[in-house]
């Protein structure tokens, strides 16, 4: 059941005033799945939130829910949550009526509307209090609240959300987020969030799709996009990375390799790597739970290490290293 | 430079003072004055000296009660048309460029430069019986002799729409340009018809602008005189109309005073009171 697909885009182009904002991209999402979309600050990827929700009409390709072709459909006939980057709550009404308004506007009885509102805002976290109040008297994560919970009530077949935390400190966020994802997996509801934040991309997603100038780069796990990215954008972009001609490592091609500064063995536990050489450090730089140590190998080449290890390394020692080879990844962008 | 920290301020207050007192107020005292004096005997406009209440009998005498009350009637009628027509107007704008949103409120602006006389003239040949109004009735056949379209309650309203509107229009835009349509999108998202996005979303947040605009037109219906006195007929006498008629045509002076301090009192009171009843109203749908 969770396997069906809730979500097809194909082929997919949108251009603003003949500039392509999004070019040629396709993916689907499975039913219950939460798909963090990634990428810099102008890179398509609101677009594709717009075209989704049916605020946009892509200029070319087809957008499929639940397999029905709703490319040409209405946003109002679509019934899609989406949430805001500002919120953009309805300052006249009060947190209670915003939140209700989906139920409004459908005509539900009162009580069954008041019921709902109560429920929802339980599960989002706002207290009675705060829902009687306005917008304005809100604050930033309230207002974020009560906007989930305005788009969640009338139980959308699909979320959208677009940069929802990007006005928010990073505590806030970081909780937010976390409730956020829970909440997703309470209702079991599709979601598609995007964002700039590799960080909030990689907590708790179901898939990561990574975007660059209107491309769709990569769409995969979490996991697989760090350690298997498919081009050494991705690989940047996710935490350290070390990039390599693949010939260092014996393999025959004009190609580039990956190799992840937490996956290089130091000293002893480099003895047993299918790949060692030595290096003198050039810098320690103390990053709490870990160390990030840069090397200088005897042919220049400049190595990252991550390392836990509570041996009292110092600038200009020498160590041992080793990797072994299935850690290291050939991108395939590079082929 | 620093000011002297000895002065006090109600020196400082003075200037603005001294010109609300004899700028503005004065002529008010001086209305007030003129209501209580008695009227003239034979000669003159008034009877100097003397101390009356009165002249406030016009308020329960002769054609007194249903002047106020047209005026009054006719200032709701004013304002609530012209509120309606600068929202439509302006909703009908609003989807387009800036510079036709520009070019329209321009035009729409530019009649307040013209003599309003000059407007009155033009609005009683366009609706007068060879007016082109009357022309195309007649042409297309739809009356066979000309439609009396002045001289009657609608020829002194749109007379009075004509000038209240270009000012209605521009409140009521500007109040509207303040409307973030990022909301309506938001609406339409969570499955909001047009109609519901206009009744729950865009009216509300105009709704400041448009009480305003109705309070101000309102006020400026209640001294509505050269639609009433030019395209209108003796029937459509306002308050206005009577002041003049006091002031040049009879010459009584207290009189026309006592309608002057009429007109001043209702102005103040009927907009606050309306006002006030609409809140309620509002209040009492929104629960």
């Amino acid at each position: 059941m969770t396997n069906k697909t809730k979500i097809k885009l194909e082929n997919i182009s949108y251009s603003y005033a003949g500039n392509k904002a999004v070019e040629n991209l396709s993916f689907s999402l499975p039913t219950g799945k939460y798909l963090t979309i990634l990428g810099p600050s102008g890179c398509g990827k609101t677009t594709i939130l717009k075209m989704i929700g049916g605020y946009l009409y892509p200029t070319k390709g087809k957008i499929y829910i639940d397999d029905k072709n709703v490319t040409e459909m209405d946003s109002c006939s679509r019934k899609i949550g989406m949430v805001f980057q500002n919120y953009l709550l309805f300052p006249h009404l009060s947190a209670r009526k915003n939140i209700s308004f989906p139920l409004e506007i459908r005509h539900q009885p009162k009580n069954d509307r008041e019921k709902k509102v109560d429920e929802i805002s339980e599960l989002v976290g706002l207290t009675k209090k705060e829902i009687e109040r306005k917008p304005s008297e809100l604050s930033g994560g309230q207002q974020q609240r009560v906007a989930l919970a305005r788009a969640l009530i009338f139980e959308p077949q699909l979320l959208l959300l677009d940069e929802p935390l990007a006005n928010l400190d990073k505590e806030l966020k970081t909780q937010l987020l976390n409730e956020i994802r829970n909440l997703q997996k309470t209702i079991k509801v599709t979601t598609i969030m995007v964002t700039h934040d590799h960080e909030e991309a990689l907590s708790g997603s179901d898939l990561i799709g990574i975007m660059n100038q209107g491309k769709l780069l990569q769409i995969d796990e979490p996991k697989i996009i760090y350690e298997k990215p498919s081009c050494s954008l991705i690989a940047n972009h996710f935490g350290q990375a070390n990039i390599l001609p693949a010939k260092y490592f014996g393999l025959k091609n004009d190609a580039t390799v990956l190799i992840r500064p937490e996956k290089i063995k130091i000293n002893l536990n480099a003895i047993n790597c299918t790949w060692k050489n030595q290096g003198k450090i050039s810098s320690i730089l103390f990053m709490g739970s870990h160390l990030l140590i840069n090397l200088m190998l005897y042919d220049g080449t400049e190595l990252k290490l991550l390392t836990s290890d509570s041996y009292p390394f110092a600038v200009d020692s020498i160590i041992t290293i080793g990797i072994d080879i299935e850690n290291v990844w050939l991108i395939p962008e590079t082929i | 430079m620093m000011l002297n920290k000895n002065i006090k301020p109600y020196v400082l207050t003075l200037p603005a003072l001294t010109i609300i007192i004899f700028g503005l107020a004065s002529p008010i005292f001086y209305m007030i004055r003129l209501s209580t004096l008695k009227p003239p005997n034979e000669i003159g406009f008034y009877t100097p000296g003397t101390f009356t209440l009165e002249n406030f009998q016009i308020l329960f005498n002769g054609i007194g009660p249903v002047t106020l009350i047209k005026t009054i009637i006719f200032a709701i009628e004013v304002s609530s048309l012209s509120v309606i027509f600068g929202f439509i107007f302006c909703l009908l704008i609003r989807k387009l460029s800036m510079l036709w949103q520009v070019i329209f409120l321009t035009a729409l602006l530019i009649t307040k430069l013209v003599s309003p006389l000059t407007i009155i003239f033009g609005l009683q040949k366009i609706l007068g019986d060879y007016g082109p109004i009357n022309e195309l009735l007649i042409y297309f056949k739809i009356c066979n002799g000309p439609v009396e379209l002045m001289r009657n309650h609608t020829g002194a309203l749109l007379a009075e729409i004509y000038f209240t509107a270009p000012i209605t229009t521009l409140i009521v835009y500007l109040q509207l340009t303040e409307i973030n349509t990022n909301h309506e999108i938001v609406a339409k998202g969570l499955g909001a018809s047009n109609f519901q996005i206009f009744r729950r979303i865009i009216l509300p947040l105009s709704y400041p602008g448009i009480i305003t605009t109705w309070r101000i037109v309102f006020i400026w219906g209640l001294g509505s005189f050269l639609g009433p006195l030019f395209l209108g007929n003796p029937s459509e006498s306002t308050i206005s109309c009577e002041i003049f008629h006091q002031f040049f045509e009879v010459g009584n002076w207290p009189v026309g005073a006592t309608w002057g301090i009429i007109l001043t009192t209702i102005s103040l009171i009927i907009p606050e009171i309306l006002t006030t009843l609409i809140n309620y109203i509002r209040m009492y749908v929104s629960k």
